[in-house]
């Protein structure tokens, strides 16, 4: 033991000399070059060669028996620098591929990423062929996360602690249970991880906390350096506190669990987006609930074992106390939100390599693994005075309501109201139902026309767009399949020609692929959805259309269409900014509430704004249908409108927290815009924490904290 | 604050200066959830304490007296009356920069460790690093946790935390130090030490506020006091002169015979005075406590040959009274001094109140503390009651790995 005790003692002594963080820096940049290098220079030959291979498919014209495409269908060969890709697997389906109008090669980019396939490295991931950047990012993380180990003098017990994580995972790699090797390997990364980020924040925070220069006899207090160690006091508490350290721990351990029991029979974007749901819920509730812990308890407690006795009767401001508690709340949020960001976005890439076909990758990275912005098409809506005159004209012609309100039974007021609401709805639920048909025999097109506006940016990217659908249809049993047509009136002659018809499976979300081109200059899209389908018969050779038996209704969010704005990296990492801030909310309200409420109380008021919060939509939509129960007994009655009042001013205090919600965009591929995340950033980070933050102030400037104790 | 044997008389106190704090009509009425009045816990009272002076609030349990600290801390609003502090009121954040505070029991963080807790106030204070770690080190050395530093609080014994908390009410070198029941809690040696340290205090020109219902306590080292009894002062003054009994005369000599006894007593019938009782005086109890602890002590350090550390803080001593930290050649002229190797000078004033302390040989508590922390070095344990390992918080593998963070990665 002693001497095991001796040679750590040595190691110790070593790692903190210069000489040898110098040569291990070294190392590190030579080993993360050599390293990446070789990923680098792989991944950019693949890409040239598929560019190589890009270009020469353009040419392909079977119409025209262009050389290329005669060899695509004789052979299933393509020849691009030098080198012959595909083969007969290439050529017994490649002739589906050609346009039968123009002769044109459709799909180009997936038949060369197929192309190229065979000849990719079995090391190197498909996924990333596509985006060096991700090579040089992961090469950068590499490297400052070991400089930092060297630098901060850890890099004796982070190599133990990689070294015990290595011998745990080594069983489970010997039997082949590679997903148990990433997660045990993931478990000691992220714990190291962890202890690093907060090595770095305490070091950070002690430095800010320091007074420069010299400070006199009583010192020289200010107010950073005093919010600074404040701060770095609650880190410390935080560690040592039992249950944060477990809510932390568990997050820790868990995360890198998660893959373990996702199924991975099922499609990659499956896998992929129940991670993401899963790990970004666990990351957030975990982070929530240590929060509200940890901010009530580090008050109340204070409060209640008197050592805020001997802090205010130092020189610390209400303020400095308050924010040094929130601010330590928030390094501490940031440090596990880093963690569980690095490690879900690092999973995230893992399962992404487990799309090992070129159509799974792109299915991967366009639906799931982006950033697309949803546009519905505009709905007309009843003007005020069309909507007063028809509920006006239906209340006319219902007389046995009229006699209700003649007899005082009902109020006229109310009956109207309910009619406009229920008109308007109807209205609106109209316009998002196709009836059957729409095409007549005159080759003339009536159906219903939907028109998306705002595409302007999408038009001007060139890239492809995604029409996202789910209709309900007949009996909308998930066997059915019924044609329907979609065409894009005015925009003849597209590749796609001016209808695409596609078989709709009733409850099932479906998408649609469509050009950039079909937008017009002033960004808006038209789009007529035809309740039926052509059908070709073969005797006659000719096209005739057959309606579908029912008609097709969808709700408001089930058909949109979609465009990629920005990268999934930017997204996911402005949706833990925005959870972020969001927990930092949590952690000031939990502070304040502490400063006159004790700890069960405190916690139970912060936990109902949370989970009021969090459940604010839903809170919406029961308070858009509640009416008040008019035969009970008229004090029920004013209770029951005390109750409404009362969760009315709730919900609209609290929409712009439950509204917040990015976890879900980012699971659904959804952008989480740069104004959203500033709105939400002042809405909720600054606005509704510094009100909060006064109300703080005031209550412990106020507040008499030591009490009667009756012995004077 | 060294050893008594070391201790030279050659300071005489700073002589008392302005008010530092002043009540008039000071009042403190605890009320209900409804604002009706609960208890009248101070009730009217005058009083100022000058600087440099160490004034006592005595009184029973129950009597005002922390309720007038808490007040004069700002930790309670009065309810009529004025109050100020360093001339402003209580309330004002800037004035506390100039407060020490002990209060009746060390509210610290169970937590942090020795070390981390005077670090966090020395932060608090706005103490730069250098004087920050010279002051932690010399305090913890001061009240003997040198040895302990690095043991979380919460493990700690009631004596342990007591002297801890001392340590911080003195990190920023106070000019106002209010001590609530600084001795409780503390063995004999604890408690002559803070005695000690606060006569020390005394000449180097702090004032001191001190509460207790220890009388002893009060008797030995205060220059003036309040005696409190149902939130009103009953007896106010300085000490000398209400302890003084001016119809009696004692006179004190080496033993007598019976004859000579005889002959004195005939003397004073002669001039009409009776004696009304001859007997032999008993030491006090503390003192021949001391003298045999530190007879012990003497003896161990023979066989330890080590005796280091111990003394009162530097920053602390009358030789800095001119205000730590003003100079930087003064700083690095201090580094170069030996802790151990100061001479503290002691006032008449202060000497004429504890010659029986000096009278005992080898009586320095310093010494004591330190041949406890010998012991405890030898022995792994502090010389205090077995520490106790806290439930509710748990020093870690990683709270190891984390280590300290002032910049400096290394522990």
């Amino acid at each position: 033991m002693s001497l095991l005790k001796r040679i750590w003692e040595r190691l110790d002594d070593l790692q903190d000399r210069l000489s040898v963080k110098i040569g291990l820096t070294v190392l590190v940049v030579l080993m993360v070059v050599g390293g990446f290098g070789r990923v680098w220079f792989a991944a950019e030959d693949a890409r040239d060669r598929f560019n190589g291979v890009v270009e020469v498919l353009r040419e392909a014209n079977n119409l025209e028996m262009e050389a290329v495409a005669t060899r695509l269908l004789e052979s299933g060969e393509v020849e691009s620098g030098g080198q012959t890709y595909g083969g007969p697997r290439i050529q017994a389906s490649i002739a589906n591929y050609f346009e039968e109008t123009s002769g044109d090669l459709l799909q180009i980019a997936e038949i060369s990423a197929i192309l190229i396939g065979e000849t990719i490295p079995a090391w190197l991931p498909t996924s990333i062929i596509d985006r060096p950047e991700f090579v040089a990012w992961s090469a950068g993380g590499l490297a400052i996360w070991l400089l930092i180990v060297v630098w901060t003098g850890v890099t004796v017990p982070t190599s133990l602690a990689l070294f015990i994580t290595s011998c745990l995972a080594f069983p489970a790699w010997w039997s082949g249970y590679d997903g148990l090797v990433v997660s045990i390997v993931g478990i000691g990364v992220l714990i190291t991880t962890f202890v690093l980020t907060t090595r770095l924040v305490l070091m950070s925070l002690g430095a800010l906390s320091s007074s420069p220069g010299r400070s006199g006899r009583h010192g020289h207090p200010g107010m950073l350096t005093q919010i600074a160690a404040v701060a770095q006091t609650l880190i410390r508490e935080s560690l040592r506190l039992r249950i944060t350290l477990a809510f932390m721990m568990f997050m820790l351990v868990t995360l890198p669990l998660i893959p373990l029991w996702i199924d991975s029979e099922e499609p990659v974007r499956y896998q992929i987006q129940n991670f993401l749901s899963d790990s970004m819920t666990l990351v957030y509730a975990i982070a929530a609930c240590m929060t509200l812990i940890l901010a009530c308890a580090t008050v109340s407690f204070e409060i209640r074992d008197r050592q805020i006795w001997q802090l205010m009767t130092k020189p610390l401001g209400r303020v400095q106390y308050l924010l040094g508690k929130w601010v330590g709340i928030c390094l501490l949020n940031f440090i596990l939100l880093l963690i569980g960001g690095l490690s879900i976005f690092g999973f995230t890439q893992y399962l992404g390599t487990r799309a090992d076909d070129p159509m799974s990758v792109i299915e991967v990275y366009d639906e799931v693994l982006t950033a697309r912005v949803g546009i519905r098409p505009n709905y007309d809506r009843l003007s005020e005075s069309a909507v007063r005159e028809l509920a006006y004209e239906e209340y006319r012609n219902d007389p046995i309501t009229m006699s209700k309100v003649d007899s005082g039974e009902s109020d006229e007021f109310v009956v109207i109201r309910d009619i406009v609401r229920r008109l308007r709805q109807e209205y609106l639920d109209r316009q998002r139902s196709v009836p059957p048909g729409g095409f007549n025999e005159n080759r003339e097109f009536d159906a219903r026309i939907y028109e998306f506006q705002g595409l302007g940016d999408a038009a001007r990217s060139g890239q492809n767009l995604t029409l996202r659908y789910q209709f309900h249809i007949g009996r909308s049993e998930t066997g059915d399949r019924y044609p329907v047509v979609f065409r894009f009136p005015g925009i003849p002659g597209e590749p796609l020609g001016d209808e695409i018809q596609r078989e709709v499976i009733p409850e099932q979300w479906q998408r649609l692929l469509l050009p950039a081109e079909l937008v017009n200059e002033d960004g808006t899209l038209r789009m007529q959805v035809i309740n039926g389908g052509f059908s070709r018969t073969p005797s006659e050779d000719t096209r005739r259309f057959f309606p579908n038996g029912a008609t097709l209704i969808f709700d408001l969010d089930e058909f949109e269409i979609l465009w990629q704005a920005a990268s999934f990296e930017s997204n996911f990492t402005r949706a833990m900014i925005v959870n972020w801030v969001k927990l930092s909310f949590l952690g000031m309200l939990g502070i304040v509430a502490a400063t006159f409420l004790s700890f069960p109380v405190a916690i139970l008021l912060a936990f109902t704004v949370f989970v009021g919060g969090s459940m604010t939509p839903f809170i919406s939509t029961s308070l858009a249908q509640f009416r008040p129960d008019k035969d009970a007994f008229i004090l029920i009655v004013w209770v029951q409108y005390l109750i409404s009042a009362v969760a009315r001013t709730a919900e609209w205090l609290l929409r712009p927290f439950g509204e917040a919600s990015p976890n879900r965009m980012v699971v659904e591929g959804r952008l989480v815009s740069i104004s959203g995340v500033i709105r939400d950033g002042f809405v909720i980070g600054v606005f509704w924490c510094g009100t909060i933050l006064l109300l703080g102030w005031a209550v412990l400037r106020r507040r008499e904290l030591a009490t009667y104790s009756g012995h004077g | 604050m060294s050893s008594s044997l070391d201790q030279t008389v050659a300071t005489s106190r700073p002589a008392f200066g302005e008010p530092v704090v002043e009540a008039v009509g000071l009042s403190k009425t605890f009320t209900d959830f409804w604002m009706r009045a609960k208890a009248r816990a101070v009730d009217n009272i005058d009083f100022e304490i000058r600087r440099h002076e160490i004034f006592g609030l005595l009184g029973p349990n129950g009597s005002g007296k922390s309720t007038t600290i808490k007040m004069i801390l700002g930790l309670l609003h009065k309810s009529s009356g004025r109050l100020s502090v360093f001339g402003r009121d209580p309330s004002d954040v800037a004035i506390k920069a100039r407060i020490g505070y002990l209060p009746e029991e060390s509210y610290l963080y169970r937590y942090l460790d020795a070390k981390e807790t005077l670090d966090y106030y020395g932060r608090i204070f706005g103490l730069d690093r250098r004087t920050r770690m010279r002051r932690i080190d010399e305090l913890l050395e001061m009240v003997g946790l040198s040895q302990v530093k690095r043991r979380s609080v919460g493990e700690y014994s009631k004596g342990m935390s007591r002297r801890l908390g001392l340590a911080q009410a003195l990190i920023n070198d106070p000019e106002l130090l209010i001590l609530d029941e600084p001795t409780s809690g503390l063995d004999p040696i604890g408690t002559r030490q803070v005695k000690d340290l606060l006569l020390e205090l005394g000449r180097r020109g702090t004032t001191i506020l001190l509460s207790s219902h220890l009388l002893a306590d009060v008797e030995d080292v205060c220059d003036r006091m309040v005696i409190l009894y149902g939130g009103r002062i009953h007896a106010e003054g300085a000490t000398n002169e209400l302890l003084a009994d001016a119809d009696r005369t004692v006179i004190s000599t080496s033993a007598l015979d019976d004859d000579t006894i005889h002959d004195v007593e005939e003397t004073l019938r002669r001039r009409g005075v009776a004696i009304d009782s001859v007997e032999r005086p008993r030491q006090r109890l503390e003192d021949l406590f001391m003298g045999i602890v530190n007879r012990a002590q003497l003896e161990a350090e023979e066989t330890s040959g080590a005796l280091q550390g111990g003394a009162t803080a530097s920053f602390l001593s009358v030789e800095e009274s001119a205000g730590e930290g003003e100079s930087l050649i003064a700083s690095l002229e201090e580094e170069q001094r030996q802790p151990e190797g100061r001479v503290v000078e002691r006032g008449r004033d202060e000497a004429s109140k504890s010659s029986d302390l000096d009278a005992q040989a080898g009586s320095g508590v310093l010494e004591d503390l330190l041949d406890r922390d010998d012991a405890e070095s030898q022995t792994g344990e502090p010389a205090t009651e077995l520490p106790h390992k806290p439930d509710d918080h748990d020093s870690s593998v990683i709270d190891n790995l984390l280590g300290d963070d002032d910049g400096d990665p290394r522990p």
